[in-house]
């Protein structure tokens, strides 16, 4: 007898071996969801990019459907799930809808031409999720999706993909964002929309809480990719000008990317590399284990649809000192003094400088850590996640879609 | 256990290196095939790991040979020719780019685009000799879209010689995952 309780979630990211962070938040959301569901199937539909002509491509992608019906594809992932892995080569250049049609053509080979056999299919990414989910899904299933991308513009600009949203959107039984930001663009795109669009938080596990408590915000933490996009720049400029202040300031870039040697190269002419430590990636746990033994996390991005980083920091009880970028100030609303601070997006390294000096002044005051985890972990904790997936999932009879509308925000459950 | 990866693009030399070691660490002898050395440059194998370059194995055969000539030996030559005297260095220097800049990228951009997806999926018979050399393989790790037809094309080999192929998987997770399990 099949499950009851079936669920595929199908996937452009999850972390492998080349990509060991990329897409963390949804291997939290299969963890979080286990009491939600009895047997889950998760579908990592990987791109696989390659700088070719249209002559290699085609011989690229006759070898491909061979070899997909032959390769092995399935291990297993957090909670017993099911892991089937689909690569997808795709050619460097082609549009977000290309890209989609090829995941949902991979994923089609991978499965031999059957539907996925499961009620419930709940995708992530709108385009190479979505759609390969909805091409797949058997014509029964009920099909969801959450969008996470930052790119999102990118993928709206093109009128091909924006003509495969617009349709993603209308045939999905429900349609979530991660926070406002991104709703807002969706809308804004599609306005007669604007009523099946809902919000689905990422899931954070709200594990133990350091043993020794911060006293004093001197050892820095940035945790994150090393791109102009996070603001590292300003943030090793802003912790040069208060280390002229407090020697004893320490500062640890975790994380990878393209401005690696340059923040080394600009720590050695700020003076100041004895105090910076780039401890490169590492595995979620151990990422985990460093913010219990840092006192500050600074997060100078520019644009976050969500914020994970700065909510498992408060999970792990630090202090945070977070730009108004998107999602951060909506993850934090009405604990922004207890969880530490928010700052303005500028160009002005002066800006993170003077943030940390006015939390520096007031800390501890007004900084209530326990309470703004607790407040966070009632968002955004596994069991909090992983009832609103299975209100949507499996609704019973008192979970009516105003019920479920008012624990999402305004997402269309379906019928 | 004697698992081939390929790994003709190096795009997703991190899966590379760390599968490779993998393999290592459970007592097998993996076989990395790269196209050329060069961009493998910073990355660092276990000392256990065979790496094998394509482009020396394929070097021997016709289409290639010729391509070097014409490409590479001729204008070398020509330059030795005119490069006396005092223009000694300049045709040295003017060589040298026109290798980097012309030659090398006529070779990557316009050549191996052409002959390799047909050799990939042809059966790739200096590849073969070269892996029949080592034993049986066990298994065939694909790593990149490059590696695709050469994969297809080993397996299609197997199948027409009336042999079984070796497992084929995209990672080697999944081969140690089956192993685990029985």
């Amino acid at each position: 007898m099949p499950p009851r309780r079936d669920v595929a979630v199908i996937t452009p990211w999850y972390p492998t071996r080349q990509t060991p962070f990329g897409g963390a938040f949804v291997r939290a959301m299969v963890a979080a969801t286990a009491s939600a569901r009895d047997r889950a199937t998760v579908y990592h539909v990987d791109g696989w990019g390659a700088h070719v002509g249209p002559r290699q491509d085609h011989a690229i992608a006759r070898a491909h459907r061979s070899l997909l019906t032959h390769a092995l594809r399935e291990t297993t992932t957090v909670t017993g799930a099911r892991l089937c892995y689909v690569p997808v080569p795709v050619r460097v250049g082609i549009s977000f809808a290309e890209l989609a049609t090829r995941y949902a053509e991979a994923l089609h080979v991978a499965l031999d031409g059957r539907r996925i056999d499961a009620p419930v299919v709940h995708a992530h990414v709108g385009l190479r999720g979505g759609w390969t989910a909805l091409q797949n899904a058997r014509p029964d299933a009920r099909v969801f999706v959450t969008e996470h991308s930052t790119f999102l513009p990118s993928v709206l600009a093109e009128p091909d993909s924006r003509a495969m949203y617009d349709e993603v959107i209308h045939r999905a039984t429900g349609f979530f964002v991660v926070g406002e930001t991104l709703r807002a663009i969706l809308v804004s795109a599609f306005p007669h929309h604007a009523d099946r669009i809902g919000i689905m938080p990422n899931p954070v596990d709200f594990g133990p809480v350091r043993s020794d408590p911060v006293t004093r915000l001197r050892r820095w933490l940035f945790v994150g990719s090393l791109s102009d996009r996070k603001g590292v720049a300003l943030l090793l400029d802003a912790f040069a000008r208060c280390r002229a202040d407090e020697p004893d300031l320490t500062l640890t870039f975790v994380g990878e990317g393209r401005l690696r040697a340059t923040l080394a190269a600009r720590a050695d002419a700020l003076g100041v590399a004895e105090a910076v430590t780039f401890v490169g990636s590492v595995m979620p746990d151990r990422a985990l284990e460093l913010m219990r033994e840092h006192d500050l996390l600074i997060h100078p991005s520019r644009l976050e649809t969500f914020g994970m980083t700065v909510v498992e920091a408060v999970a792990a009880g630090m202090p945070v000192l977070v730009t108004r970028c998107g999602g951060p100030e909506e993850t934090l609303a009405g604990i922004e003094d207890a969880a530490g601070g928010l700052i303005d997006v500028d160009d002005d390294p002066e800006t993170i400088a003077a943030g940390y000096r006015r939390l520096r002044d007031r800390f501890p005051d007004g900084v209530d850590l326990a309470y703004a985890r607790a407040v966070l972990a009632d968002r955004y904790g596994y069991d909090a996640v992983a009832a609103a997936h299975r209100r949507i999932w499996f609704p019973d009879a008192s979970d009516t879609v105003a019920t479920v509308r008012a624990g999402l925000g305004t997402g269309d459950v379906g019928e | 256990m004697r698992v081939l990866f390929l790994a003709l693009g190096g795009n997703r030399a991190r899966a590379a290196v760390e599968e490779s070691a993998q393999v290592v660490a459970v007592g097998g002898r993996p076989v990395v095939l790269v196209d050329t050395l060069r961009p493998w440059r910073r990355m660092s194998f276990d000392p256990a790991v065979e790496v094998v370059e394509l482009s020396t194995l394929e070097s021997t055969r016709m289409p290639v040979r010729l391509e070097r000539a014409v490409l590479f030996t001729v204008p070398r030559r020509l330059f030795r020719v005119v490069g006396r005297g005092p223009l000694r260095q300049p045709a040295r220097r003017v060589s040298a780019r026109y290798e980097t800049r012309v030659a090398e990228r006529l070779h990557r951009q316009v050549v191996l685009p052409m002959i390799r997806p047909r050799w990939g999926e042809g059966t790739c018979p200096v590849l073969r000799r070269y892996l029949a050399k080592g034993g049986d393989l066990d298994a065939i790790v694909v790593l990149d879209p490059a590696s695709m037809p050469y994969a297809a094309g080993l397996v299609a080999g197997y199948r027409s010689a009336g042999t079984r192929p070796p497992r084929l998987a995209f990672g080697i997770d999944h081969l140690l995952s089956l192993r685990d399990s029985g």
